[in-house]
């Protein structure tokens, strides 16, 4: 299973943060590190499997608590319609 | 009968009030008060005698009898805050206090109970202009703050512990048989001012006073929340309080006490 970005998601800055808004939603989030690197990552679609890897790169930690907060933030992702999933 | 012309920002209406009662309402809109005012009235209010009460109308239509001049003044100051949040249009309207320091405004938004109204009561005792109470509109192009100078209502427990230790000199305090107090300060800014703080108290009595820095990415939705409905899109509404965010410096202040609260407030504006 592959995660992409929606089509739907802008993309605003926030000082020296970024936040995502879904348009015919309301609510904005304002992403941190972790969050906003994975939607980085997330340019081209990727495997759970993929974006670990490329985490675990540049993030230090184990491989456990990685894994959680991955599954997390696209949990999340996916509750505001901020990503898709395709097979 | 005594009629009023209260002017708000992008808001004109008339008051119209029986004469025993017209030093009352006098005092509520004090600041708001401009009988040579060309605008046109968008709304116009009436207050009645009648055997059971007070009646206010607006547009010729009841809003509710009330049986004290206090409980129809803080009526009436209610629907008015409700008629400029959306008379302000595109403006973002926050729940909050504002006032002048130095040459430009201090915004105090959050929560209920959090100190906002003690906050601006406060500032305004230790010299500084009153802007803004309960709403405070700003126009997230230029980034003004427009006054809107209503009386505060304030917790009558804390009227009455500052009123043990301090004297109030730049307005009038009136504490009401209800838990309630009102401050009224004796002089409001007219001008629109300039935003440059943003403040959000944090009462708590086991906490340790402090003062918190923010940036726009940690206080954004927070902020947002703080927002009343905006009349606009809700895209229109986060690209103006970002801007807003981006273009103020904001602090938490974390307070446990009123003397925490006037020291904090001297140490970020000294």
């Amino acid at each position: 299973m592959f995660y992409k970005r929606s089509d739907r998601v802008k993309i605003k800055k926030v000082g020296n943060n970024k936040a995502l808004y879904v348009s015919d939603q309301k609510g904005i989030h304002v992403l941190n590190e972790t969050a906003l690197f994975i939607w980085e990552v997330l340019q081209a679609p990727c495997t759970f499997d993929e974006l670990l890897y490329m985490l675990s790169e540049v993030f230090e930690g184990g491989t456990t608590k990685m894994k959680e907060d991955l599954h997390e933030i696209l949990d999340l992702f996916q509750k505001y319609d901020l990503i898709e999933t395709e097979t | 009968m005594k009629s009023f012309l209260l002017s708000f920002p992008r808001l004109q209406i008339s008051v119209t009030v029986p004469d025993e009662i017209a030093g009352d309402i006098q005092e509520a809109f004090f600041h708001s008060i401009h009988p040579g005012t060309n605008l046109p009235l968008q709304h116009e209010y009436v207050i009645e005698s009648t055997p059971n009460g007070l009646t206010l109308l607006k547009d010729g239509q009841s809003k509710g009898v009330f049986a004290s001049w206090i409980d129809l003044i803080c009526r009436l100051e209610e629907d008015i805050e409700n008629t400029l949040i959306r008379a302000i249009g595109n403006w973002v309207g926050f729940h909050a206090g504002a006032v002048m320091i130095g040459d430009s405004a201090c915004v105090i938004t959050g929560n209920p109970d959090t100190g906002k109204t003690t906050a601006s009561f406060n500032l305004i005792e230790m010299g500084h202009m009153f802007l803004c109470e309960e709403v405070c509109p700003v126009d997230p192009k230029t980034l003004l703050v427009y006054p809107y100078p209503q009386v505060l209502s304030m917790d009558k427990v804390y009227a009455k512990e500052y009123l043990l230790s301090d004297t109030v000199e730049k307005g009038e305090l009136t504490l009401f048989d209800l838990d309630m107090a009102r401050y009224r300060p004796f002089q409001a800014g007219k001008e629109p001012l300039p935003l440059k703080t943003i403040i959000l108290p944090a009462y708590d009595p086991s906490s340790t006073p402090g003062i918190e820095n923010l940036s726009p990415g940690d206080v954004l939705i927070e902020l947002l929340g703080y927002c009343f409905p905006p009349n606009t899109g809700e895209e229109y509404l986060f690209d103006s309080v970002i801007r807003i965010c981006e273009e103020s410096e904001i602090f938490r202040i974390r307070t446990n006490d009123q003397y925490s609260m006037r020291q904090l407030l001297t140490e970020i504006f000294s």
